[in-house]
């Protein structure tokens, strides 16, 4: 299938188009993966949520790049293990992001900012700066450790939502003691903005269809704060419409919830393990 | 301006993200005490709105595009209260289902885009359009954003007007880069605090010095002016296209500004602070303003007990003189008129507590009179 900006150009009405079908796409595919029956899509959402939790704090606080390396390669270890297919796993939270923070990082991981013994160097010294412009362990470490930190992140993070279905995580979170208020707008939020961004795409594309020629700038402006203005006044109307059909169907502020979930000796057992990976993940931190 | 996890020391966003908490609690409770149960739908739109504004990309010049985040427009619809509850939910779902936006620093992401933004966004709408052209929105009436339109009533007819857009659109201008000032302050500090023994920085590496610096560059040029045109145009388009969203026609009390409430008190008390100066053309001293060596002058004598008490207190201005301004006509006139002024001062805040006083004792009054 043929990418929304192949399509549509590269403008601002590709581009945006592009993002909506990422939506749908990211629905589509995360509710495939998360009703698969491995590892990580049989475990209790709560104890997901807060083994996910304690990898990240864990992460957060780790310096040491070869642990990062290793919490990287358990994050990978658990996407093989619950069927996640890998190379669109490692794309989505390797590729990008860490790759573009370790790039913003290099000009303070140079003698700009982080001194140390140089490695090597960019402007050598005498030519234009005095001392010259390199690079030094401590500061190539730093830049390193940091992109790992958050690919790291990423990874745990995608790991949860990529094999838990939002139902089954709000539910978690509910659970959790997340206040029920927080919870049902979280969940109407969700099944809304599909039909939003749907509203939003036919705006998109009625607009590709209609034009001819170059547009000046400034009208497209126009044209994209008119249709947040015009989203608005249709999303306003279709909250009195929702609440009604609400109240006809019963509601009286307190939203009910139909799933029921059960933590079992898998569950714990899981937790077990990771207890047990963190540790080892800690000593390895005092060995390297 | 999403800070994803990992980038900041979870030592600053884990207590962010606890402080939150009471944020959104007093948020929850001032949207669910106005109309409970129903602005659960106008919530969740609200945040799926907030979603889907941060997916449109707006063209900026060269062909290149950017996009608004919207928690102005929301804030000045819905009210800053829900707009916090809106941008929360849409930054939870970003952080929870597309990984846009870190877990730990989810709290964080949202004191940026979900508090400082609308907030200081609306405050600025409010101050630039003035109380008689603020929006009286039936949505913000309808979750809650009423509280506040409602202690400023005023006509509506004075929503769409330039004034108004205007407002909008320097309100989401200063709030997105309030909101960016802010990250670049959190990115700043972090190598401030932690550093390794090796002598590098542990998470961000930038200084404040270069992190406002780039942060603001880009916001104020580029994003802001984004979120400016996007806020206003958006609201000029509501205004026109759905009047019907706000209330028509006059409402009964316009608020006064202070200086036009307190006109008939202020412009007599003016007069007064301007002509106290006079008091130096006139010869002699008032009656029972002597002091001691005018009293020996007239008595022969100064009084023993007169004595012992008048150099108990020691003016600030002695002789109503300001010594910086010497001891000439302008240090006599200075100090004149600021006696004047802080004199005034004094007396309205005297009466102000005693009016306080007389209100809360009548009000227990009546809270008895009832109870009886």
């Amino acid at each position: 299938m043929n990418r929304p900006d192949k399509i549509y150009g590269k403008g601002f009405v590709g581009k945006t188009l592009s993002r909506f079908a990422q939506l749908f796409e990211n629905e589509l595919y995360n509710e495939r993966y998360a009703a698969g029956d491995g590892l990580l899509q049989s475990m209790d959402p709560r104890i997901k949520v807060l083994v996910v939790l304690a990898f990240m704090v864990f992460i957060g606080f780790t310096d040491n790049c070869i642990i990062l390396v290793a919490a990287g390669t358990v994050s990978a270890l658990y996407a093989a293990a619950s069927a996640l297919p890998l190379r669109p796993y490692l794309r989505r939270t390797w590729l990008y992001l860490p790759t573009l923070i370790f790039i913003l990082n290099l000009p303070g991981a140079s003698s700009l900012l982080t001194g140390g013994t140089p490695l090597f160097y960019i402007i050598p010294a005498g030519n234009f700066v005095h001392e010259g412009v390199y690079f030094s362990t401590a500061g190539l470490n730093m830049a390193l450790r940091i992109a790992l930190r958050t690919g790291d992140s990423m990874a745990f993070a995608f790991l949860l939502l990529m094999t838990t279905r939002w139902s089954d995580l709000t539910c978690g979170l509910r659970r959790m003691h997340l206040p029920e208020i927080f919870v049902s707008i979280l969940n109407m939020a969700y099944r809304y903005l599909f039909l939003i961004a749907e509203t939003g795409t036919d705006m998109m594309q009625a607009r590709h269809m209609r034009t001819v020629g170059a547009i000046k700038s400034a009208d497209s402006r126009r044209f994209v704060s008119s249709r947040a203005g015009q989203l608005f006044i249709r999303v306003h109307s279709m909250s009195d419409d929702i609440y009604g059909a609400m109240k006809l169907r019963g509601y009286d502020g307190s939203p009910v919830n139909l799933r029921e979930l059960r933590t079992g000796a898998a569950d714990w057992l899981f937790v077990l393990v990771n207890v047990i990976i963190l540790v080892i993940l800690t000593i390895g931190g005092y060995v390297f | 301006m999403h800070i994803p996890d990992g980038y900041m020391a979870p030592e600053t966003t884990i207590p962010v993200l606890v402080g939150m908490v009471p944020v959104w609690a007093v948020a929850a409770k001032k949207v669910k005490e106005k109309v409970g149960e129903k602005n659960l739908p106008t919530l969740a739109l609200g945040a799926a709105f907030s979603f889907t504004i941060m997916m449109m990309n707006v063209p900026v010049a060269g062909g290149s595009s950017a996009h608004a985040v919207g928690a102005v427009l929301i804030a000045i619809m819905l009210g800053p209260w829900a707009a916090t509850i809106a941008v929360s939910s849409a930054l939870l779902i970003q952080a929870l289902v597309f990984g846009d936006g870190g877990i730990l620093a989810f709290g964080m992401n949202c004191l940026n885009m979900a508090v400082v933004m609308p907030f200081v966004g609306y405050g600025v709408y409010r101050l630039i359009s003035g109380k008689k052209s603020a929006a009286v929105a039936k949505a913000g009436e309808y979750i809650g954003a009423g509280v506040e339109y409602s202690r400023t009533k005023s006509t509506a007819v004075a929503f769409g007007s330039s004034r108004s857009i205007i407002a909008a659109a320097i309100a989401g201008f200063v709030g997105l880069n309030a909101a960016a000032l802010l990250a670049a302050v959190e990115f700043g500090i972090q190598p401030l605090l932690f550093t390794g023994a090796d002598g590098a920085a542990l998470y961000c590496p930038y200084p404040l010095s270069v992190s406002i610096p780039a942060m603001m560059f880009a916001h104020i040029l580029v994003a802001g002016p984004i979120e400016g045109v996007v806020t206003g145009a958006a609201i000029a388009y509501i205004a026109k296209a759905a009047p019907q969203m706000f209330v028509s026609g006059d409402v009964s009390v316009e608020r006064q500004s202070f200086l036009k409430r307190y006109k008939a008190l202020l412009i007599p008390l003016g007069i007064l602070v301007i002509l106290t100066p006079l008091g130096l053309i006139a010869q002699g001293t008032a009656w029972g303003e002597w002091g001691t060596d005018e009293i020996k002058k007239t008595l022969g004598y100064v009084p023993s007990g007169f004595a012992s008490m008048a150099d108990w207190w020691k003016s600030i201005l002695p002789d109503y003189t300001v010594k910086i301004f010497g001891n000439g006509a302008a240090g006599s006139i200075t100090g004149y008129v600021i006696s004047a002024v802080v004199g005034i001062l004094l007396i309205a805040a005297l009466i102000f507590a005693l009016s306080l006083f007389v209100k809360k004792s009548r009000k227990g009054n009546v809270a008895r009179e009832q109870t009886r």
